[in-house]
């Protein structure tokens, strides 16, 4: 059985979710924006979007979480950059990287436990590492080691919350949800999982 | 017509703003920043077809975080911090806190124009590469599957459908009393279970086409690098280079 | 096996789950002379789209188990083909036409058709301007696809399966979204298709379309089995008990039912209602709203309470549009008025409690995962007071009233379509809406379940004094269940009588 084969269908299934949760993001930065001005004239603005970075990783945790499988992570983070790239984002190819650090996060952890374990805390644990490596990232590509330390913590703290939310418990219950509706047969998700539906 | 930014080899184009990025971020000079991102705004608006409109829609979001970076450089830059107490009284203690905003000033000015420079670099490829033609370089460039570059292609091409039937779903809720913002999960999760569907219909429909994964197609235009994308490439790093060496602010 | 038989199906079995009980095509065995024009129809779950699916070599491959069988295009072994063989062979169109497409154009479509066949790349352009030409889409090749109306999209679709010179076209319930001057559109290339010697196989729930153009109709029974064929049109009226057993559409002029005589007062009332299509697009430095062409012009309409009234019209003339304008959801010039009153007078939540709309795609409006909780919730919704066992009383006796009380711990999304759309209808009408929208009741559903729902509407408007105005393109539908009938032709809202509707 090739397994780890890439079904098409498994390919647009990332992208087109890639794509919405962008859609999703773009929203949010209404209400980042309102956060950021606010948090401009403290000196907090970047504060503003950290809230909600962890949907940047959601189609890494996505991909992670119903595929199972190696490079899920990357190559589901790597589809989300190109994509969001095609879209007319100010940082072009630029998101490609950031892209690439972020899958890395998730993959690193399931990697660890040999792709065998998939449960809320791999995720939470991959939603945090991914935190990590973006501020490491940004440390070294955006010139956040000229900030101080305490801000940078500040910052990290709320990425790790966010992403713990959005991508340790948001997406594996929003995916728990599809496998329960019947809609991922076929997929890894919904073969570790029992449904049971008769009365 | 299109211009030359539009014919530079997708691939080489972000591969030399990767490469350009990451010798930004190794220094620290505001004029070779701000240098950047004059030269890319230059060269959107005179060798690319996207008009100074869709530019300033780019420039503003980029503008604006570059300011709050400025901002919060200005007042929590490594050593030199400032806390809210100091600057409140600001008349009463000039001297010091003068003293910390100038090496922050510098430090603020060094974050801001370095995102603004990754903004310029970004902007510089994001308005002027035609999806199909990126795609396409990835493909024969990078060798890129097939069936990732097509997927990704038919995933871009369902946004509109996708924000149209986003919205659909969010008055359905509220038309049965649900009060609905922008981190509700149920309409979110409404469009996973669309997404689903349209994976399955989509990839039905591209198989039924004749499209295999990995089988041999033929392409009806290959993107070529040719010496002009080099050349191109090796100006632009070059520059950047000639830059680090030459500048001291 | 003969070069003559286009498709050979020989006991093919095949169920969704590996361990599953349910065999969805349970011993199929169909032969389809080549050349032919076959028409396939079968009740809704019969296995007729799975049929085409597996047919056509997409299933198991995008999931399924093939238990057992054989598939055989025009002699040779489905297994083994690979699908670029398999498009050589069978080429197929589908019933979403938004959901058809990979690229932004059709010239680009066809282009990307043609290089999974390898076709040279100095081959294409003459083959793209020949079908062109041949299928009269010249206009449609450079507009980004997802512009383009149903009818345009599937015949862009077409024009895809033409430049891959399939022997056999598989269509999918093609027709499912298309008004009646589009499918003759689409009709109108089929044929011209056909003529220069393609099989066509058409999967359907509706012959009328098909009377004069299919050789042959196949009717299938449970398990996609096939219950009768040989049957045409000089000959169908004597399976006509056959088609009300499956639950199938009959071909016969529809009778219009006898409306209301007395002139019964408003609902809904517009008084000279404009709208313009157009989004109000929100860019990053105001609010522009795109002005695009007029859909209404200076309309008056009216309405009736406790009856059913269809606004008949072309698909993309702007009728859901003119919905979303009754929800405040889209913006209007003129005046509006909800039982006398203006409705920018009412407050939405208010306005909400008063009208329900389901949509054409009912799964869209399902806020829980559970049948029985997506009725209760509902309920809640509208009478925050109600303790708990009231509510779920009041769920229970409405799930038995539309019938869905053996579904309670599904999902609803495991639910067809047409159980679906019953239980959209019965969660919003919880809060005792006295007037119901419906956009498009036919949306991917047979006979039975349209019939089903709508005499189950009338019921509720006889009994109830509920009011119900639905959007169709279907003009059998609009006459055999409306008491009155508005026309959206040149702009305006005309009333028409039924006959004028049939002729």
């Amino acid at each position: 059985m090739k397994t780890n084969a890439w079904k098409l269908k498994d390919v647009l299934l990332i992208a087109i979710c890639a794509v919405l949760f962008g859609v999703v993001y773009l929203g949010c930065t209404y209400v980042g924006g309102i956060l950021y001005g606010i948090l401009t004239p403290f000196g907090m603005a970047s504060l503003g979007y950290e809230p909600f970075y962890g949907i940047y990783f959601m189609a890494g945790a996505f991909g992670v979480y119903v595929m199972r499988k190696p490079g899920a992570g990357l190559i589901a983070e790597l589809l989300a950059a190109v994509l969001e790239c095609l879209f007319g984002n100010y940082f072009g190819p630029i998101i490609i990287l950031s892209g690439l650090v972020q899958g890395f996060g998730f993959e690193l952890i399931v990697a660890l436990k040999r792709y065998k374990k998939f449960d809320r805390l791999t995720m939470i644990e991959g939603a945090v590492l991914c935190s990590v490596l973006t501020l490491g990232y940004n440390l070294v590509i955006s010139g956040y080691n000229q900030i101080a330390v305490p801000v940078l913590a500040l910052m990290l703290a709320v990425r790790i919350v966010s992403a713990i939310v959005f991508d340790g418990v948001v997406t594996p219950l929003l995916v728990d949800g599809l496998v329960k509706a019947g809609l991922l047969k076929g997929y890894a998700v919904a073969r570790d999982t029992a449904v049971d539906l008769e009365d | 017509m299109t211009g030359f930014l539009e014919r530079w080899n997708p691939t080489v184009k972000a591969g030399t703003v990767l490469v350009c990025v990451i010798l930004l971020s190794v220094q620290y000079l505001v004029s070779l920043n701000l240098a950047v991102f004059g030269v890319c705004l230059v060269l959107l608006l005179s060798g690319s077809r996207c008009g100074w409109r869709r530019v300033a829609a780019l420039l503003l979001p980029a503008c604006l975080a570059a300011l709050g970076l400025f901002v919060m450089g200005l007042y929590y830059a490594r050593g030199g911090s400032v806390t809210q107490v100091e600057l409140d009284t600001v008349s009463a203690v000039p001297y010091a806190v003068r003293a910390a905003m100038s090496h922050n000033l510098y430090t603020a000015l060094q974050l801001a124009t370095r995102l603004l420079a990754y903004a310029g670099l970004g902007m510089l490829f994001a308005l002027s590469t035609d999806a199909e033609f990126f795609i396409a370089s990835l493909l024969h460039q990078c060798r890129l599957s097939p069936k990732f570059a097509y997927g990704i292609l038919a995933a871009f091409h369902l946004m509109p459908g996708m924000v149209r039937e986003f919205s659909q779903v969010r008055l359905a809720f509220a038309v049965r009393g649900l009060h609905v913002h922008p981190l509700s999960l149920k309409p979110i999760f409404t469009m996973l279970v669309n997404s689903v569907h349209w994976s399955e219909s989509v990839s039905m429909a591209m198989e039924s086409k004749g499209f295999a994964g990995n089988a041999p197609r033929s392409y009806y235009t290959v993107p070529r690098v040719h010496w002009y994308d080099l050349a191109g490439a090796a100006l632009a790093v070059g520059g950047i280079v000639l830059g680090m060496l030459l500048l001291h602010y | 096996m003969a070069e003559q038989t286009a498709l050979s199906m020989q006991d093919v079995v095949f169920r969704y789950m590996e361990q599953g009980k349910r065999n969805i095509l349970d011993h199929v065995n169909l032969d389809i002379p080549a050349g032919s024009v076959t028409v396939l129809m079968g009740a809704g779950g019969c296995g007729k789209s799975t049929l085409a699916a597996v047919a056509a070599g997409l299933y198991p491959e995008n999931g399924g188990v093939l238990a057992g069988g054989n598939v055989f295009w025009f002699g040779r072994a489905l297994t083994g083909m690979d699908p670029q063989q398999r498009a050589r062979q069978v080429g197929m169109l589908f019933q979403n036409p938004d959901l058809q497409f990979c690229m932004d154009t059709l010239r680009e479509e066809m282009r990307f058709c043609m290089e999974n066949l390898c076709l040279a790349p100095d081959a294409m352009d003459p083959r793209i301007d020949a079908a062109a030409a041949e299928l009269g889409v010249q206009a449609l090749l450079d507009q980004p696809l997802h512009t383009l109306s149903g009818g345009e999209k599937q015949r862009a679709a077409l024009a895809c399966l033409y430049v891959m010179e399939s022997r056999c076209l598989l269509l999918d319930e093609c027709f499912a979204n298309l008004d009646r001057d589009a499918a003759r559109q689409l009709m109108d290339l089929l044929q011209r298709m056909h003529r220069q010697g393609r099989t066509i196989i058409a999967i359907d729930h509706q012959p009328d379309l098909w009377l004069d153009t299919a050789d042959e109709f196949i009717l299938l029974g449970d398990g996609g089995r096939v219950a009768a064929r040989g049957l045409h049109k000089g000959n169908l009226d004597r399976y006509r008990p056959l088609f009300d057993d499956l639950g199938l559409f009959y071909p016969s002029p529809p009778r219009p039912h006898i409306p209301l005589r007395e002139e019964r007062a408003p609902v809904l009332c517009f008084e000279g209602v404009s709208i313009v299509r157009g989004t109000v697009r929100q860019t990053l430095f105001r609010r522009r709203s795109a002005a695009g062409p007029l859909l209404l012009d200076n309309a008056q309409a009216r309405f009736p309470q406790g009856a059913m009234t269809a606004v008949l019209g072309p698909s993309g003339c702007g009728k859901t549009t003119a919905f979303l304008a009754v929800l405040r959801r889209h913006a209007y010039a003129g005046r509006i008025t909800l039982n006398g009153t203006d409705l920018a007078k009412i407050r939405r939540r208010e306005l909400y409690r008063q009208v329900g709309i389901v949509f054409q795609n009912p799964a869209n409006q399902f806020i829980t995962q559970n049948v029985a909780e997506e009725v209760m919730a509902s309920l809640r919704v509208w009478n925050p007071a109600w303790p708990e066992d009231a509510c779920r009383a009041e769920a229970d006796r409405r799930l038995e009233e539309y019938g869905l009380s053996r579904y309670r711990r599904y999902s609803p999304y495991m639910l067809s379509q047409g159980q679906q759309r019953r239980l959209a209808v019965l969660s919003v009408l919880c809060g005792g809406q006295k007037l119901l929208l419906l956009d498009e009741p036919t949306y991917g559903q047979d006979a039975r379940s349209v019939q089903a729902i709508m005499a189950q509407l009338q019921g509720k408007v006889r009994a109830e004094g509920l009011s119900v105005i639905f959007i169709t393109h279907d003009r059998a539908l609009a006459a055999a269940w409306a008491d009155k009938i508005y026309w959206l032709r040149g702009r305006r809202l005309e009333p028409v009588p039924a006959e004028e509707v049939l002729a």
